[in-house]
């Protein structure tokens, strides 16, 4: 099967030395992917050069198969895009900016954006200068989805939600899914991603640090161990790829990465009465590549 | 067409309010006018005054009647350029305001090209341009009518198309530099300072050499309103060249725009 979103090299680099600097990315149709990075990793970036609303400095990329930087109409034709922090134009109503994307689009069949509307509780004819963040952000993703692209190319789409807001938003992209649409998405929102993504990319400094589903993340990177002594435990900190060792109550919790052999050596020469050994959060993981700076 | 719709949408406030302010300039120029019309002070002002300043005033003021004259002065002499510069700065917004809201992103992320999303933009601001002449010209001729001066609409008609041409080319030059300029205060200075240009280079003309009608040509674009007004003569060499001219200033933003990034 072709991939919905292919990028070899993608590279946009701005005069201040920052931006991405080689990305390559293999997205199927059908796919959600969530897009991990802190603010200025080149996200925002990415999404653009996807949408071929910037220039590239080198690589080259396609979306549903077509080239983003000769044949950028086409890949705005079938592509939803939702702008991070998206600006509307405050004398129009969400009709009339629908109306306008729809035109453009040539699109006379107004049932399923009106349908999409109606899903998201968008107030169709005010004034978007008159509604609130959260309400001009159900707008934004209404006309990312009014024509109910092949690709969504999504920059920190539930920004501003309200929870039941953010409930229908992500049932609406699982509908998509099971459709075969193809979901590219940036978040800020870990639970989020880890709850709707099949894949996740960790972006750090304008290059892909890693790619992969979440639960092949979660394994790889680092596991959570609590084990609970009823005398003095050992000492877990002199163990390869342990780290964090905390000590309460008689529990002793830490993280490991990579081969667990040693732990297991070590804990049946000093038998616990209790072991948890669990997958960590995506959110745990995110910050073993970041080593805590904020998303 | 979406876009052009759009575009005048948006601009269709500030153009009224700019016919409202004409027509209501023409109104009050009408209830003025009769008294200058009766007496010959403000004729005999203009004779008093030192040479410099009466061609400040329009050098070809004598050959008028004393209240198309009036008028000339008042509206058809300076309107053009007045109108360039409200027009230099309603073109210099037409993409740096867009950007400077961040709604760009909106617009490209539709199939739209930005050859044509410059091309609808300042096709609404030339639609606007040339319904205000019409209101313009309009109010003009309905005043002369009104006060029952021989009304001459295809004088009047042929300078304010020469008129329509210079703000025509100030837009274009307007829109131009503004297409490379991100930042929105920078983009509006540069479209005052083109606007500008023909004014400040009319009034040195004026100041310098009085009377010289002729002169005139290369800022206004038409030729000596006196003789269009007499004769007729379709300004065809403003419309010309200063057509062409913005025609290729229009290419050059449109080139600019696609180069640059939003």
């Amino acid at each position: 099967m072709a991939a919905a979103i292919e990028a070899r090299g993608l590279r946009k680099v701005y005069r201040n030395g920052r931006g991405v600097l080689g990305i390559d990315l293999d997205i199927q149709a059908g796919e959600i992917f969530g897009f991990l990075g802190p603010n200025g990793a080149g996200k925002t970036t990415t999404i653009r050069a996807l949408m071929g609303l910037s220039h590239l400095t080198g690589g080259s990329a396609t979306v549903a198969g077509k080239d983003v930087r000769h044949d950028s109409l086409e890949v705005r034709r079938v592509t939803g895009y939702l702008p991070g922090d998206p600006a509307l134009y405050e004398s129009m109503t969400a009709r009339q900016h629908l109306e306008l994307a729809l035109g453009l689009r040539g699109i006379r069949d107004r049932r399923y954006a009106l349908a999409v509307a109606e899903r998201l509780g968008v107030e169709l004819d005010r004034r978007t200068g008159q509604l609130s963040r959260g309400n001009r952000q159900k707008v934004a993703i209404l006309l990312a989805l009014a024509h109910d692209p092949e690709v969504l190319l999504l920059d920190e789409p539930s920004s501003g939600l309200d929870p039941l807001a953010q409930d229908a938003f992500r049932a609406l992209l699982l509908e998509l899914r099971a459709r075969g649409r193809t979901i590219f998405f940036s978040s800020h929102v870990l639970p989020e991603v880890e709850t709707l993504s099949e894949r996740v990319g960790i972006i750090r400094d304008g290059r892909l640090v890693a790619v992969d589903s979440v639960d092949a993340l979660r394994r790889s990177r680092l596991k959570e161990v609590r084990v609970r002594y009823l005398a003095d435990p050992p000492d877990f900190g002199q163990v390869a790829g342990v780290r964090g060792v905390a000590a309460k109550d008689g529990e002793v919790l830490f993280h490991i990465a990579g081969d667990p052999s040693d732990l297991f050596r070590l804990l049946a020469a000093h038998p616990p009465a209790d072991v948890t050994i669990v997958d960590p959060s995506l959110e745990e993981v995110f910050r073993t590549y970041y080593g805590g700076q904020a998303t | 067409m979406t876009l052009y719709r759009m575009a005048l949408r948006q601009q269709f406030v500030s153009w009224l309010v700019w016919a409202i302010v004409i027509a209501l300039g023409v109104g009050t120029v009408a209830s003025a006018a009769p008294a200058v019309a009766d007496s010959q002070a403000l004729v005999a002002l203009i004779r008093g005054l030192p040479p410099s300043f009466r061609g400040l005033m329009g050098g070809a003021l004598m050959v008028q009647r004393p209240l198309d004259g009036y008028l000339y002065i008042k509206l058809v002499m300076y309107l053009p350029l007045l109108v360039g510069i409200f027009t230099g700065f309603q073109a210099s917004s037409l993409l740096a305001r867009e950007l400077e809201h961040r709604r760009m992103d909106f617009l490209l992320g539709l199939p739209v090209s930005r050859r044509r999303l410059v091309l609808e933009r300042f096709a609404a601001l030339v639609t606007a341009q040339v319904a205000m002449w019409v209101v313009t010209i309009g109010s003009l001729v309905l005043l002369l009518h009104g006060e029952r001066y021989p009304v001459d609409v295809t004088g009047y008609a042929l300078t304010g198309l020469s008129g329509l041409f210079v703000t025509l080319v100030t837009a274009a030059g307007a829109l131009w530099a503004s297409a490379g300029t991100r930042d929105y205060r920078t983009s509006v200075r540069w479209g005052l300072g083109i606007a500008a240009v023909p004014f400040a280079y009319d009034l040195a003309v004026r100041i310098a050499t009085p009377g010289a009608g002729w002169r005139y040509i290369l800022p206004y674009g038409y030729y000596d309103p006196p003789h269009l007004l007499l004769t007729h003569a379709f300004p065809w060499l403003a419309v010309l060249v200063l057509g062409a001219a913005t025609v290729l200033l229009t290419i050059g933003a449109v080139r600019t725009f696609e180069r640059r990034e939003v």
